[in-house]
């Protein structure tokens, strides 16, 4: 086998090399394509394909494919063997070359007459199909003069195919055929050979890879029963069949075919309505809704939208199905009344013609029972209306069916229904009319009157204690209202709300839930309502008065104070941008400026939550130029607006805005931080400060690197001015801090641009109070401050701590190394915030290194900041790799319960504490067993600390001491 | 043990959640007293024997049953066993008790006892659970401690 392949090979590389014709290729190997010997001509004939298959498209002239073709369908009676070779070399020529009409049919003939197609492998045969697929699509006009002839053959070619790649091919051919050729008296037999497969019936095995489901071959399928309307006496026969079945699989197949073949079938469904609707029926009246009885009722809509245009027939359906339906209907004790009613719902919702026929036939049943009867269970009814509204808001147009009968009637039926003692009924009461309003029916004005008037009632009335889902409804009630009706909502509701808001807050619970209900209903009206600026600033006042004047942040409270800012930024949104500064916030900066840490974070962040970005921009805007055109000294003329505002207020209120809102607008963010810097020259420096500083920091960590430029260099230069003179050296300390802090976590290009800087105060100045706020603060975490937050726009490097580390490690160690007391203590107190925020993964690498510094720091007594800090970077350390710690862990547990019992600070007698339940959790019992009873012993005295959490701490390190050793 | 759940079915009770400490005991300043949570605390979160349930979700103790006498250095613990046939109670109480033991400092006399009327056998288990020498007598039983530890072993 392997000499014949590379013979082939040769043979076709030394015809490709010598760029030989088709003449020459035929006349050297001629005699093996004709030789008498079937070895011989096996080889000619592999030879020729391997030829055929190199050849480019197109160089094959119409005399040359004819003589080729010729020569490959004769070859096809020759023997069994050729033919892969064969069908092969002839799908490469119907592809690339001009293979003639009579061609085509004689290639199909001869394949028709010649092979036992499904005899052949299932390669052969996919290749097979994809030739007569070739040929049909290239040669179509040929094969319409053979119709039948073709129809006959391809019955026979595909007949019998089971495998599901070949199976795809022929769905897709078959469709191809049908909607080509005309069928004629062929059609049962043409659709027999495609119904054979219905249902599919195919469990593919789980191998890896890409794979034919069930879903796909039961597609290709359906596309074959709707390629033709003429299929339909077959089909419908079949698909009933299948409904009466009891696998489900084949009665979902069977529905699902009803509804995709339906539209295709037209009326041909009439004689068969009866029998659909059997098997319909059987299924949706099931107590428990599945997928079969949704499917079923999808069917149903597809059958009667089919016979929508035949009213006759339509009618006379409906009749049958309703007078079906009837007993489900009047009689709750058979427990099938929500099932029929859902189902007449959702198929009435079709169409306005259906809506009508079924509304009319079914609400005066409802409306007997729920109104005029009083019946025993309105639930259930009430249920009914319920249904139907809710399908019906789905119908878009409504022509034939403007109003409902007695439409008024039950409008003052369901508004009564709100003064129902009990829950439920208010509940269903409230849902079906919020569906019932969404209807596409007319209202009378005086009706909307009414049902404005009966919310106005209900969300004024709505006792505390009710229900949450009731209060949902409500207020999706009223918001969908004031869509529908606004003017309707804003004259009888609206108004009416506005005028009992208070003028200013008290606080009383009474008072509050009224305030809270007063404000839900109104955000649900401000929804389609713009309001007059009077009011507008009503509200908003009254949310900075919420915000400001509550003391006891009780739940209630919290709700109130929601539903306020939700409802100002309604208003905000709804472009009364000026509400914003002149109602919240610029009352806020008139307020005492220790009241507005507390509160100021909560409602501008929320408000900035809410409110659209373009306003953002706007109000931004206003602030940040009322800050830099803000002079230092208390007799300057600020801006607008902000004229009699505290600057302290002021920077606040930025730094809360600039916090929550990303910055990615323009900006001369260079002037503003000129005025920022201007005010460390004035009086209330310190004050200000610490919000000048984190407005800056902000400001660089948000701005991108093109802006950095010159931001940088700017606050170089002025910094560094600032650092000569002793009276500004301590807040240009603490700005350049909070500059390195944002660059840092921004990380790129200029993230250590603060850095060296720093590192040189720390080694030069001689203030050591100056000296450790830098190693205090030299090493930023942005989860230590709660502003920094991707949401809100700032950049968080992923791998900054640990680039940090490696920048800073070096110099830092040095200083250590060469320093001596406090200047000593603040480099190790850098290192180990850096130790103390470092991966795991990172720090395990440098545990040898720093063990002893963290050791020897545990010793500190004089600086308890290194302590805590030694004490954070030993947890975190035995956390990462307990195993390198093993030969200092007397002296460790021994420092660690010293430390516990006599340290002065409560956080580092917990933190050692924690330190030895870290210990206890991860080192082996071997290691630890030893040191067992001295623990526990040393600890037994730490149970009684005088502080609460340090018990509770000295428990459970107790706790996992008390188990090394013990039967677990 | 039986293989056979004595309450198969139990109620079970919501959990509360985890003290914060806020205000005065963040200050140093300021001493804490202990408190009937505090001993709560420590006592809640124990296994039952028979259910993958803590004490606190099964109801058996409270924190309304625990008593705290910081003058007279006595503590006072009452549970309530959910059947009143339980034969987990003198396990569940010895439980109770080696926690508190374990937690408490040396100076408190701790009181277990079973809740009035709640179960059959109540004056035997109260004995039993206040006895010195019988509890350390069961501590020093392997299997008895083995059991213990592993009821005692979430408890944090």
């Amino acid at each position: 086998m392997t000499d014949t392949r590379s013979e082939l090979v040769r043979a076709l590389n030394e015809s490709l090399l010598n760029e030989s014709s088709l003449e020459n290729f035929i006349l050297s190997h001629g005699t093996a394509l004709t030789s008498p010997n079937l070895d011989e001509r096996t080889k000619g004939i592999e030879t020729l394909a391997g030829y055929i298959e190199l050849l480019s498209p197109g160089s094959l002239g119409e005399i040359e494919t004819e003589y080729l073709t010729e020569y490959l369908i004769s070859r096809l009676s020759d023997h069994h063997s050729f033919i892969p070779i064969i069908a092969k070399s002839l799908l490469h020529l119907s592809r690339f070359f001009p293979i003639s009409n009579k061609q085509a049919i004689s290639i199909f003939t001869a394949i028709h007459r010649e092979v036992a197609n499904q005899q052949l492998p299932i390669q052969e045969r996919f290749i097979i199909y994809q030739l007569i697929g070739s040929l049909f699509s290239s040669h179509l006009e040929a094969f319409k003069s053979i119709n039948n002839d073709f129809l006959y053959g391809f019955i026979q070619i595909m007949e019998g195919e089971r495998d599901p790649r070949c199976l795809l091919l022929c769905f897709d051919l078959f469709n191809k055929v049908v909607s080509s050729l005309s069928l004629g008296h062929l059609e049962e037999e043409i659709f027999a050979i495609v119904s054979c497969y219905f249902p599919i019936v195919y469990n593919p095995t789980k191998e890896k890879g890409i794979q034919i489901t069930r879903d796909d071959l039961h597609e290709a399928l359906k596309k074959c029963f709707m390629a033709s309307s003429s299929f339909a006496p077959f089909a419908y026969l079949l698909f009933v069949e299948k409904l009466e079945s009891d696998v489900e699989s084949a009665k979902l197949d069977a529905y699902d075919m009803i509804i995709s073949c339906t539209p295709v079938y037209g009326k041909a469904v009439s004689s068969f309505l009866g029998s659909i609707w059997s098997a319909i029926r059987f299924d949706i009246l099931r107590i428990n809704v599945n997928k079969i009885s949704e499917k079923a009722t999808q069917a149903m809509i597809t059958v009667l939208l089919s016979i929508k245009n035949s009213p006759e027939l339509s009618d006379k359906f409906l009749k049958e199905v309703l007078g079906d339906l009837d007993g489900a209907l009047n009689k709750l004790s058979l427990k099938l009344f929500g099932t029929a009613i859902q189902f007449l719902a959702t198929i009435s919702a079709c169409c306005d013609y259906y809506m009508k026929k079924i509304g009319s036939h079914v609400l005066p049943i409802l409306m007997k029972n729920v109104i005029f009867d009083h019946s025993s269970e309105p639930r259930e009814f009430l249920e009914g209306f319920n249904h139907l509204f809710r399908s019906w808001k789905t119908v878009q147009s409504n022509d034939l069916f403007p109003r409902i009968p007695d439409q008024e009637i039950l409008l003052t039926h369901l508004l009564s229904l709100f003064d129902s003692h009990e829950n439920h009924i208010r509940l269903i009461a409230v849902e079906c009319l919020y569906n019932f309003v969404q209807c596409p029916f007319k209202w009378e004005s005086h009706e909307e009157q009414a049902l404005a008037h009966g919310l106005l009632f209900l969300t004024l009335s709505e006792p505390s204690s009710s229900d949450d889902r009731l209060r949902n409804k409500i207020r999706d009630l009223l918001s969908e209202f004031s869509a529908k009706y606004p003017d309707s909502c804003q004259k009888e509701i609206t108004q009416n709300l506005l005028g009992k808001l208070p003028d200013s807050c008290d606080l009383t619970n009474d008072d509050l839930e009224r305030l809270l209900r007063l404000s839900e209903a109104l955000k649900c009206c401000l929804q389609a309502n713009q309001l007059a600026e009077d009011s507008s600033k009503k509200i908003a006042n009254l949310a900075v008065q919420l915000f400001y004047q509550s003391q006891a942040d009780t739940a209630l409270v919290k709700k109130v104070k929601k539903s306020f800012a939700e409802c100002t930024c309604q208003i905000i949104n709804s472009s009364n941008l000026e509400i914003f500064s002149k109602s919240i916030l610029s009352p806020i900066l008139k307020l005492d400026h220790e009241l507005i840490d507390e509160n100021l974070n909560e409602i501008v962040s929320k408000i900035l939550q809410l409110t659209s970005s373009s306003c953002k921009i706007c109000i931004f805007e206003n602030f940040l130029n009322s800050l830099r055109t803000m002079q230092p000294s208390q007799d300057s003329s600020p801006s607008s607006f902000a004229s009699s505002t505290p600057p302290t207020n002021l920077s606040k209120v930025i730094e809360c805005i600039i916090c929550n809102s990303s910055i990615d607008f323009s900006f001369s963010w260079i002037d503003l931080i000129q005025s920022i810097l201007r005010h460390i020259l004035s009086p209330d420096a310190n004050q200000l400060i610490d919000s000048l500083a984190v407005i800056i920091e902000v400001i660089l960590n948000k701005s991108t690197d093109q802006g950095l430029v010159n931001l940088t260099d700017f606050l170089d230069t002025q910094l560094n001015q600032f650092l000569q003179d002793t009276a500004t050296l301590t807040p240009s300390i603490r700005i350049i801090i909070s500059c390195n802090r944002g660059l840092v976590i921004r990380g790129g290009e200029f993230s250590n641009f603060f850095t060296n800087q720093l590192l040189n105060l720390m080694q030069n100045q001689n203030d050591e109070l100056i000296v450790s706020t830098i190693a205090k603060n030299f090493v930023p975490f942005h989860q230590d401050f709660n502003y920094y937050n991707h949401k809100n726009g700032f950049n968080i490097s992923p791998f900054y701590t640990q680039k940090y580390f490696y920048e800073t490690c070096q110099p830092l160690l040095k200083g250590y190394n060469e320093s001596t007391e406090w200047r000593k203590r603040s480099y190790a107190l850098c290192l180990l915030n850096h130790l103390k925020n470092l991966p795991k993964t990172v720090i395990r690498d440098e545990i040898n290194k720093f063990q002893s510094l963290t050791i020897f720091n545990l010793e500190e007594s004089n600086a308890p900041a290194n302590q805590m800090t030694a004490l954070d970077c030993l947890n975190h350390m035995v956390e990462a790799h307990s195993v390198t710690l093993i030969r200092n862990i007397s002296g460790i547990i021994n420092r660690l319960l010293e430390l516990s019992k006599a340290s002065p600070y409560l956080e580092i007698r917990r933190k050692s504490l924690d330190c030895l339940t870290t210990i206890a959790k991860t080192i082996n019992e071997i290691t630890l067993l030893p040191y067992r009873p001295l623990v526990l012993h040393s600890l037994k005295s730490v149970l009684d600390d005088r502080k609460r959490i340090v018990r509770y701490a000295c428990t459970v390190a107790k706790h996992h001491w008390t188990l090394i050793g013990q039967p677990v | 043990m039986n293989s056979t759940l004595e309450n198969a079915n139990p109620l079970i009770y919501e959990r509360i959640d985890r003290r914060q400490f806020t205000g005065t005991e963040l200050d140093d300043e300021i001493d804490d007293d202990f408190d009937p949570r505090e001993v709560y605390d420590h006592i809640r979160n124990i296994k039952d024997p028979e259910h993958p349930l803590t004490l606190e979700e099964l109801n058996v103790v409270s924190e309304s049953n625990v008593h705290v006498d910081e003058e007279n250095n006595l503590i006072e613990v009452h549970f309530t066993p959910t059947i009143d046939r339980c034969s987990m109670a003198t396990l569940i109480g010895l439980s109770i008790k080696v926690k508190l033991m374990r937690c408490l400092p040396p100076r408190f006399k701790i009181d277990v006892k079973i809740s009035k009327g709640s179960h059959s056998t109540e004056d035997a288990i109260n004995k039993q659970l206040n006895d010195k020498e019988r509890v350390a007598a069961a501590l020093e039983n392997p299997s008895l401690l083995q059991v213990i530890n592993m009821c005692l072993k979430d408890s944090i």
